[in-house]
């Protein structure tokens, strides 16, 4: 089977689930999935035989949205699947329940950007100190590092520059 | 200078610590190993243990989470131990200097122990081998100098 | 000898053992730099090293058992010691040696090793019980191959256990001279698990468990093992050779090739040092007891065939 007739397989088969399809370049395909179906698309997508490269979060401003990258290596594709956890509970099933390649990067969602992964097998901690406040999400947009700092952080002269950009974004 | 500190400069052992560091000083410290530049031609051997440590080779610069640990390691190094700051982000955090993760350069973190460690700083990113051995070979000079 | 002779002897043979082990120290990081195709460090650096080990300060951890941390290098100094005086006296003069010294000087050469062992399990370190144990198991699999690879060179001395017979008798058969290289050979391998070196080292696995035994200590202490495996590296082939070979006082063609024997120990040990990695403590268990141990067996009954039984 080759690339195209996966995408079009791709296309048919979660046709209704799909919130959104766009192929910028042929290697290159983003499904956007509402947080109900993310279990269904990304089961579908290993049966396909995709390999989960990796997968990302951004902070979109009322959701954070969580990227799942399955490469199909012999038909040189690759589909990202992307899921959007709204704000404020930021909640989404997580893809470690079936597939155990999905458990750190999870974790690791969860510690930056404060994305809840429901039924994860393991959600500790992962890259965040041990000592790190609960509840803060270094990644998020609006974090801000003057009112969380560090204790004994050295401050350097950039830092007022951050703040200024920051609150541009803000306002 | 009397032969304990002669032993000191000809025969210091380096214990190595990465604080979180992006592993291109580590690189560049296992290099100085290599036949091209070997440092073992100046007594410096790869110390197993901080116990048998002259000098903490520290590399990265020091995260929320490696401060402790850090600070535990010099206190175990037995002295004299000189510290050895290997790369922009152990002399000074480098570009992490804003990051929400860094608690503070390795001096800063060295002397809430030891307020009158001896501290060498490297700069590089990452520093050459050649730079490192100059670095050693000066800060060794100097410690002999403070000790004696 | 009487007593009042006995201990100028002792501390001249210590001194000499001392400076010895140096300098086969420094020749091991010198042959193994040349393999490396390095420059390695200058002749005094072993002397460097101890002087600075001498500087540094003494931590004993709190865990750790205080007595008997302190005490394992002094008894694995005084034991090394002894042992190198007896040789020492036996290899310039034979005739004085009594019975069963070989024995006392197989009995002194294991406690190094129990020093160690002593050493690692007061460290109060889970890395030193671990090298605590892994020595034990070595040395539990390496004497008895090396004790065994010396019986040929007793039966040659007439069935004896005395140094001077077994130095000064020849070996009377093809079987016997046959028994005596396998039994050389073995005794390389065997001084390679006592010296700890690779691929034996697994007690002190630097990269693995954080210098094992070695972990906690620090200063005079760390100087003295220092020193007691500088003398061991010394007094090993001096007992291979020995044995082996002959002792210093039969000649000097004798003398000469006593020396180059000595020399090809050393530098055998280095070679199989640079080749090797560092094998697992049971892989190293199985080749003593299924690999060396058949094979001194087969060179014991090689000299009895010889010897005519």
């Amino acid at each position: 089977m080759d690339r195209r007739k996966l995408v079009e397989a791709v296309k048919t088969d979660l046709g209704d689930v799909l919130a959104d399809v766009v192929e910028p370049n042929p290697r290159r395909v983003y499904l956007t999935v509402e947080p109900d179906h993310t279990l269904a698309v990304n089961r579908y997508m290993v049966d396909k035989g995709g390999r989960l490269a990796t997968a990302s979060g951004v902070d979109c401003r009322d959701w954070i949205e969580v990227c799942y990258h399955y490469c199909f290596d012999s038909l040189n594709v690759v589909i990202t699947v992307k899921v959007r956890a709204y704000k404020p509970e930021c909640e989404v099933q997580s893809v470690a329940q079936f597939l155990p390649a999905a458990s750190f990067i999870e974790r690791e969602i969860n510690d930056l950007l404060g994305a809840t992964f429901l039924n994860h097998p393991d959600p500790r901690r992962l890259i965040l100190a041990d000592d790190w406040p609960d509840g803060v999400y270094p990644l998020r947009k609006d974090y801000d590092s003057e009112t969380h700092s560090n204790t004994g952080r050295a401050v350097s002269p950039g830092l007022g520059r951050a703040r200024v950009l920051s609150a541009l974004r803000r306002g | 200078m009397n032969w304990k500190l002669w032993g000191l400069t000809k025969s210091p052992w380096v214990y190595h610590v990465n604080t979180g560091a992006c592993n291109n000083c580590d690189i560049e410290i296992v290099d100085c190993l290599t036949p091209r530049f070997d440092i073992e031609r100046f007594g410096m051997v790869l110390a197993p243990t901080p116990r048998h440590a002259d000098a903490l080779l520290v590399t990265g610069g020091v995260t929320q989470q490696a401060k402790p640990r850090l600070q535990e390691v010099y206190r175990q190094a037995a002295k004299p131990c000189i510290v050895l700051c290997v790369g922009a982000c152990a002399c000074t955090m480098g570009i992490f200097a804003e990051c929400y993760h860094m608690v503070g350069p390795v001096d800063k973190v060295i002397r809430e122990v030891d307020p009158n460690a001896i501290i060498v700083y490297i700069p590089g990113c990452p520093p050459k081998p050649e730079a490192i051995i100059a670095g050693a070979v000066k800060g060794l000079q100097t410690a002999c100098a403070a000790l004696s | 000898m009487s007593l009042p002779a006995a201990i100028p002897v002792m501390i001249l043979a210590c001194l000499a053992t001392a400076v010895l082990g140096l300098l086969l120290k420094w020749i091991d990081r010198k042959v193994t730099a040349m393999v490396q195709w390095r420059k390695g460090p200058p002749w005094y650096q072993p002397l460097a090293d101890l002087a600075k080990l001498m500087g540094k300060e003494t931590i004993v951890p709190e865990n750790a058992r205080r007595t008997g941390f302190l005490i394992a290098p002094i008894l694995g100094f005084a034991a090394v010691s002894v042992a190198a005086a007896i040789l020492w006296v036996v290899n310039i003069d034979p005739s004085v040696s009594f019975v069963g010294d070989l024995v006392v000087v197989l009995y002194l050469l294991t406690v190094p090793s129990l020093a160690i062992v002593l050493g690692g399990a007061s460290s109060g370190n889970p890395h030193g019980a671990i090298g605590a144990s892994r020595e034990m198991k070595l040395i539990l699999s390496y004497e008895l191959p090396l004790v065994l690879a010396m019986v040929p060179a007793m039966i040659a001395g007439g069935w004896t256990l005395k140094l001077g017979a077994i130095a000064t008798a020849g070996s009377s058969s093809v079987g016997m001279t046959i028994a005596m290289i396998v039994g050389f050979i073995i005794g390389i391998l065997c001084t390679q698990a006592k010296l700890g070196l690779v691929p034996f080292d697994q007690a002190e696995a630097e990269t693995e468990i954080m210098g094992g035994v070695y972990c906690e200590y620090s200063g005079p202490p760390l100087a003295m093992f220092y020193l007691n495996r500088a003398m061991m590296h010394a007094v090993l082939p001096l007992l291979l050779v020995t044995i082996f070979w002959g002792s210093l006082s039969q000649g000097v063609g004798h003398a000469v090739v006593w020396v180059v024997l000595y020399l090809v120990v050393v530098v055998v040990v280095t070679l199989v040092r640079n080749t090797n990695p560092r094998v697992r403590i049971d892989h190293a268990m199985k080749f003593f007891w299924f690999g060396l141990t058949p094979v001194a067996l087969v060179a014991v009954v090689l000299t009895l065939i010889g010897n005519g039984l």
